[in-house]
This record gives C-alpha cells, sequence and structure tokens, in this order.
C-alpha cells in the first residue's frame, strides 16, 4: 500500500494536469491555424456566383489555377524571386554568424546576437519605405553616385522591379537566417577545428571539411525559414516591385478582392501551398541524402 | 639513440594574470615515452599545446627535432595529438575519421585504405571502416583517435589525459596497449597524465610539474625512490615523515637522530646537502617499515608502538602505528601472507626499517 498508493495518486493526479497545460495553446493553434486552412480548401471547391456562393463541389478553380498562363507565369516568378532571396540571405548570414560565433568574445555575443535582432524594433513597411528612399530615382545611392561622378543619369534597375524586392526581402529576413546558423555554428565542439588543423588541414580546408558540413542543418533551416514565408508575401512587391516585379500573392489577393473571386484565390492559395511543401520536403531530402553519402 | 626529439628551453606562457608555464625546460629522448605528471592547473596542457602549435609561449624556444618551431603553424609540425575528448569528426566514418589527415598527401584510394586498414589493424578495430563515428563507445573512440594520429606517422605523439574518460578496467587495458603500441611503432610518446600509477607504469621518464615548472624528471623508479624534493615526495606515493636532525659524520656514515626511531647511521651521501645540526624531515615509505612477528624478531634495530588505526585491503594492510614516546604516528604497509595473522586494534608491536630508503628533506 503506502508508497506505492501515493505514487499512484500522483500519476492520476498528473496526466489530465498536463492535458490541461497544453489545451489554450491547443485551442489557439487549432482556432488560428487548422480552421482557416480547412476554410480555404472548402472555399476552393466552390463557386463564386457574382454575389453568393455555389457550393457544389467543383474542380474548375484548380483546372484554371494550373491552365491559365497568367498563373504559371506568377507562380514561376514568386519562386525564382523567394529562392533568389534565400540564396541571397543565407550568403549574406552566413559570414554574419559565423563572425559573431567564431570571433567575438564569449560575453558579447547575446549582446551582438540582441543587436542584429534591432530592425525588428521598426515597423516592416517602415523598413520598406526606408528602402525605397534609398533604391529611389533621386534615392541615396543614385544620389550618391551621381555625385561622385561615378554615373550620369539615375539608375533605373534597383527600384520598381523584381531586383528591389530581392534586396528588400533579403535585408528583411536576414536575422531569421542569422539566428539558426549561429546556432548552428555554436555547436561545434572548437576541439575538433583544433583536431583537423593538428591532422594538417589549413584554414580553408578546415573550413570545408569541418564546419561547413556541420554547420549545414543550420544553413538548410535558415533556407526553408526564408524561402517558405516570401513565396507568400505581397506586401514588399506591391510597395516596391513595380508592374513587373508582382508575384503570384499579388494575384491572390486581387481575387479575394478586386476581382471578387475568392474560390479562385483560394485554389491559387492552396496549389502555391502545395508547391512550396514539396519543394522543401524535396531539398530537405536531397540534403539529408547529400549529408549521409558524403559522411 | 639518446637525441633529443624535443627540447624545451625557457618556455614561458601567461594568460592574463594567470602564468602557465614558468619557465619550463626540458628534452624529451627519440623513441621514449614521456609522461607529464602534476596536480590540476599546473600547466601540463597548456605545456602540450605549446609543442602542438596551439598556444604561442610569450617567450623562450621549442624546438622538435633539430628545428626551431617559432612561427611554425600548428598544422606544419611533426607532431599529432590525441585530445582529451578524442575530437572525433561525428559527420564521418570511422574510415573516414582514420583517414582524414591523409588527403592532403594525395595518395591514391588503394593506398589510402590499405594504410586505414593497416591502423585500425593496430588499434584492434578491424572492419570499422563504415561505422558512423557517433555510435562508438568511448573506449573505441579513443582508438579511433589514435589510428587517426598515429596514421601519419608524426615524429612525436602528444596525449592530453587519453584515458581519463574511460573507466577502471577498460584504462588498466588501455595503459599497457598504448605501452606495447608505442614500442611497435617506435614513435616518441608525450603523454599528460594526473594519475601517477598511470605515468608511474607506463613511462620511460616521467616529470613532475607544479604551478608551471618543471621539478624533477627522471625515472619511475627513481622518482619514486628518490624524490627530488619534499613536494614530489607527497604527490608521489604515501610517505611518512619524522622529524630529525643531522648529527655529526663518522667513519660509517653520518648519524642522523629521527623522532620515534632513534639515532640511525645514514650514507653521507643520502645526507649531502644537510650539515650537521640542522633539523630536517626524514620521509620513508610505508612499505619501508615492517612489523616485526614474534619469529622474526632478534638482532634488527627495532621501535616500539602501539596500532592505533588499521585499513585493510585484501592484499595489503595498512596500519596506523603511534610510536612509544611519541605523538608521532607512521603508516606501515604489511603484505597479507599465511602466517601474518591481521593485528587488532591497540597491538603492541616492534617496527623495524630500512635505513637506505629513508630520505631527507
Ligand atoms: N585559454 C586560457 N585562458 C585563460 N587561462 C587559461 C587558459 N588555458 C589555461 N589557463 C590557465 O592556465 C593554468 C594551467 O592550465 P592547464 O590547462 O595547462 O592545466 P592542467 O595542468 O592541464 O590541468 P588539468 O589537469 O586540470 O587539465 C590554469 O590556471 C588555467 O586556468
Ligand atoms: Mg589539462
Amino acid at each position: 500500500m503506502g508508497a506505492a498508493a501515493i505514487v499512484r495518486g500522483r500519476w492520476r493526479f498528473r496526466l489530465p494536469s498536463g492535458l490541461v497545460l497544453v489545451s489554450p495553446p491547443l485551442l489557439y493553434a487549432i482556432l488560428l491555424l487548422a480552421l482557416p486552412i480547412a476554410a480555404v480548401v472548402t472555399i476552393s471547391f466552390w463557386t463564386q456566383n457574382y454575389l453568393d456562393l455555389d457550393r457544389t463541389f467543383t474542380l474548375a478553380n484548380y483546372r484554371e489555377a494550373w491552365s491559365q498562363p497568367v498563373y504559371r507565369v506568377l507562380m514561376l516568378r514568386s519562386l525564382a524571386v523567394s529562392a533568389t532571396v534565400t540564396l541571397c540571405t543565407v550568403l549574406l548570414a552566413f559570414p554574419i554568424a559565423y563572425f559573431v560565433s567564431f570571433h567575438v568574445p564569449q560575453h558579447r555575443k547575446s549582446l551582438w546576437i540582441f543587436l542584429i535582432t534591432i530592425p525588428f524594433w521598426t515597423s516592416y513597411l517602415m523598413r520598406i519605405f526606408l528602402w525605397k528612399v534609398i533604391l529611389g530615382y533621386n534615392g541615396v545611392i543614385n544620389g550618391t553616385l551621381i555625385r561622385l561622378g561615378i554615373i550620369e543619369e539615375p539608375l533605373s534597375f534597383i527600384l520598381y522591379n523584381v531586383n528591389a524586392v530581392v534586396i528588400t526581402l533579403s535585408h528583411a529576413w536576414a536575422p531569421f537566417a542569422i539566428l539558426p546558423i549561429f546556432v548552428a555554428l555554436e555547436k561545434i565542439d572548437r576541439s575538433l577545428l583544433e583536431a583537423a588543423t593538428d591532422l594538417g588541414e589549413g584554414t580553408v580546408r578546415k573550413f570545408l571539411r569541418i564546419t561547413l558540413p556541420l554547420a549545414l542543418p543550420g544553413v538548410l533551416g535558415a533556407a526553408i525559414i526564408v524561402f517558405i514565408p516570401t513565396v507568400g508575401d505581397y506586401v514588399t512587391p506591391r510597395l516596391v516591385g513595380g508592374p513587373n516585379g508582382l508575384l503570384i500573392a499579388n494575384m491572390i489577393e486581387l481575387q479575394f478582392k478586386k476581382a471578387n473571386n475568392p474560390p479562385l484565390g483560394a485554389a491559387l492559395a492552396i496549389s502555391s501551398m502545395l508547391i512550396v511543401a514539396a519543394l522543401s520536403l524535396i531539398f530537405v531530402r536531397l540534403n539529408r541524402h547529400h549529408l549521409r553519402d558524403r559522411s | 639513440m639518446s637525441e633529443p626529439i624535443i627540447e624545451l628551453q625557457e618556455v614561458f606562457k601567461t594568460f592574463g594574470r594567470i602564468v602557465a608555464l614558468n619557465g619550463v625546460s626540458a628534452e624529451i629522448i627519440q623513441g621514449e615515452f614521456f609522461s607529464l605528471l602534476g596536480p590540476s592547473g599546473c600547466g601540463k596542457t597548456t605545456l602540450l599545446r605549446a609543442i602542438a602549435g596551439f598556444e604561442d609561449p610569450d617567450s623562450g624556444n621549442i624546438r622538435i627535432d633539430g628545428r626551431d618551431m617559432t612561427g611554425v603553424e600548428a598544422n606544419r609540425r611533426p607532431t599529432n595529438m590525441v585530445f582529451q575528448n578524442y575530437a572525433i569528426f561525428p559527420h564521418m566514418t570511422v574510415a573516414g575519421n582514420v583517414g582524414f589527415g591523409l588527403t592532403r598527401k594525395k595518395l591514391g584510394t588503394t593506398e589510402t585504405m590499405r594504410l586505414i586498414d593497416e591502423a585500425l589493424r593496430m588499434v584492434s578495430l578491424e572492419g570499422f571502416q563504415e561505422r558512423d563515428a557517433r555510435t562508438l563507445s568511448g573506449g573505441q573512440k579513443q582508438r579511433v583517435a589514435l589510428a587517426r594520429a598515429l596514421i601519419l606517422r608524426p615524429k612525436v605523439l602528444l596525449l592530453d589525459e587519453p584515458l581519463s574518460a574511460l573507466d577502471r578496467k577498460l584504462r588498466e587495458q588501455m595503459q599497457s596497449e598504448l605501452r606495447n603500441l608505442q614500442r611497435a611503432v617506435g614513435i616518441t610518446f608525450v603523454l599528460v597524465t594526473h594519475d601517477q600509477e598511470e605515468a608511474l607504469t607506463m613511462s620511460d621518464r616521467v616529470a613532475i610539474m607544479f604551478d608551471g615548472s618543471i621539478v624533477q624528471i627522471s625515472t619511475p623508479e627513481e622518482l619514486y625512490t628518490a624524490p627530488a624534493n619534499l613536494q614530489v615526495a607527497e604527490f608521489i606515493g604515501s610517505m611518512n615523515f619524522l622529524r630529525a636532525t643531522v648529527g655529526r659524520a663518522t667513519s660509517q656514515g653520518t648519524e642522523v637522530e629521527v623522532e620515534g626511531l632513534g639515532k640511525l647511521i645514514m650514507a653521507s651521501e643520502s645526507v649531502k646537502p644537510h650539515s650537521a645540526g640542522d633539523n630536517v624531515s626524514a620521509g620513508i615509505r610505508p612499505e619501508m617499515l615492517t612489523v616485526l612477528f614474534d619469529e622474526e624478531a632478534g638482532t634488527a634495530r627495532v621501535a616500539e608502538g602501539q596500532i592505533a588505526d588499521r585499513s585493510y585491503y585484501g592484499d595489503m594492510t595498512y596500519y596506523a602505528v603511534r610510536l612509544e614516546g611519541t605523538e608521532q604516528t607512521v603508516t606501515v604497509s604489511m603484505r597479507n601472507t599465511a602466517n601474518r595473522p591481521i593485528l587488532p586494534l591497540g597491538s603492541r608491536v616492534r617496527i623495524n626499517w630500512n635505513a637506505d630508503s629513508i630520505v631527507l628533506f
């Protein structure tokens, strides 16, 4: 009796209390994530009849989404922009993360990481407008270059096109890429690098054979974190992208609002979600495979 | 044969206000098993890392194989190291780890494979080539670290407490394997350890370090029987210290009055740095004192005492004996044999000693 009963009593008391503890976030997640997705999926199988919705099941929206060239062009452009942004962001983030992890003294590291997140204290819109000021026809870059005599006419390829979208997004997402890479670099046992040196390798080959492969999970994480949400971004292309810088998310927005065709918008949204999910999975798989082969 | 492979001259190294190496000078001989022994924080790792090239000495000189190592990067030195935590590359197989340093030599696949097989055989890990390095046990990791370093045929192999993470059984086994391996390959081993038993059983010569300085370099026997000073004597094994006064020199030797043991004649040689009238400490190891059992009684000089405490170790018994007429207690160790009973506390005993094994400090 005695102790066993007490232990069993404790267990009986603990199990429900665990469920009770997780239930608020669980409810929250269901309400804010699962329900909206379910709603969008449902709508994508309906039809808009001017003011009311025809609720008979149809695949017509998907047929249109996958057959009309305009959607394909926008989807491909979105993927290309996101891929470029991901590449730029990771290439930009890696040296910063490397510097903080390997060259900043231990007691300063948290300060550095804190400083890197400072841009997040200002609203994203504000940061986009700042980029407009920097990249604009009469902006900081053009003004400086003209005053230095390097160019005579303001450069026009840096604002209101895809380049501006890439620049703005790469800057905005840099901290999200820096953090996972930094964490991966921090986890590398420094004695492994000394061992590589001891076995005769110089700085570059040590980096390629030890640091980079061991940081790869962080780099992959960073890539996924940047790639997935940038495909869905519609604020940046709207504000700095110009007419040719519009992306699939802008089209989805258009369908839900001005075009008054939420079912088509939903079908486009679900389609792009599936494409991104599939691409991300393939990306992760390939890299896992590659990692295992190398070892 | 007795060419020095490593020459250390007045090597200093400080970290801020901490003096890690305080003018270390030593010569390590080609082909020997050399140990650095000392308490925690005395600078052993720092010295090893300075030899490997991971720490730059503030001043002083390190020569390896006759070449000055100042300014020579760690990856260009003819040394290899076995790290304390083994530093096995987790993203590689055993073969990838062992062959890591070979890639630079561009030997071709067949030759590389052959060398890896050979190195693994040397550390008894045949057939482990394709094993994921993360799945190895501590002992196996240690062998991989050894193979990885030895495959490059370094002039010197540096080992930083390579056995301290292993359990006792495995440690003892690895001690003799390491010793045999060193004899087989003929490479100079420099081993850092804070385990004196390890240093004594494995090494050709041992350097004792305290506070950033080497205080004695000698063979294990010499270290044990003739410690250079009180500090070394206290550090190595256990020793009884008795107050003593040096007396006059006679034709047979020098008289020394030792508290509890009485007046002894010691070889003048071993009294040397002290002169008549000096108050000194007489050190004697527990196994050099003997409890006399009745049948052994006779001619020898004896001291009377009473057993104050006793520790039984199976093969040995340690008695704390309070010497007659003094406050002095000495530890006497006795091997347990068939005709020696374990004496009860409070027994009156007579003990005898070997004057040659007394060391004065
Ligand atoms: N990188 C460093 N920065 C500051 N102080 C250091 C550094 N490395 C060593 N020290 C200091 O130098 C002294 C010697 O250290 P070392 O690691 O050589 O000791 P050790 O003999 O190897 O000790 P242990 O047996 O505990 O490993 C210690 O006081 C240590 O705190
Ligand atoms: Mg150490």
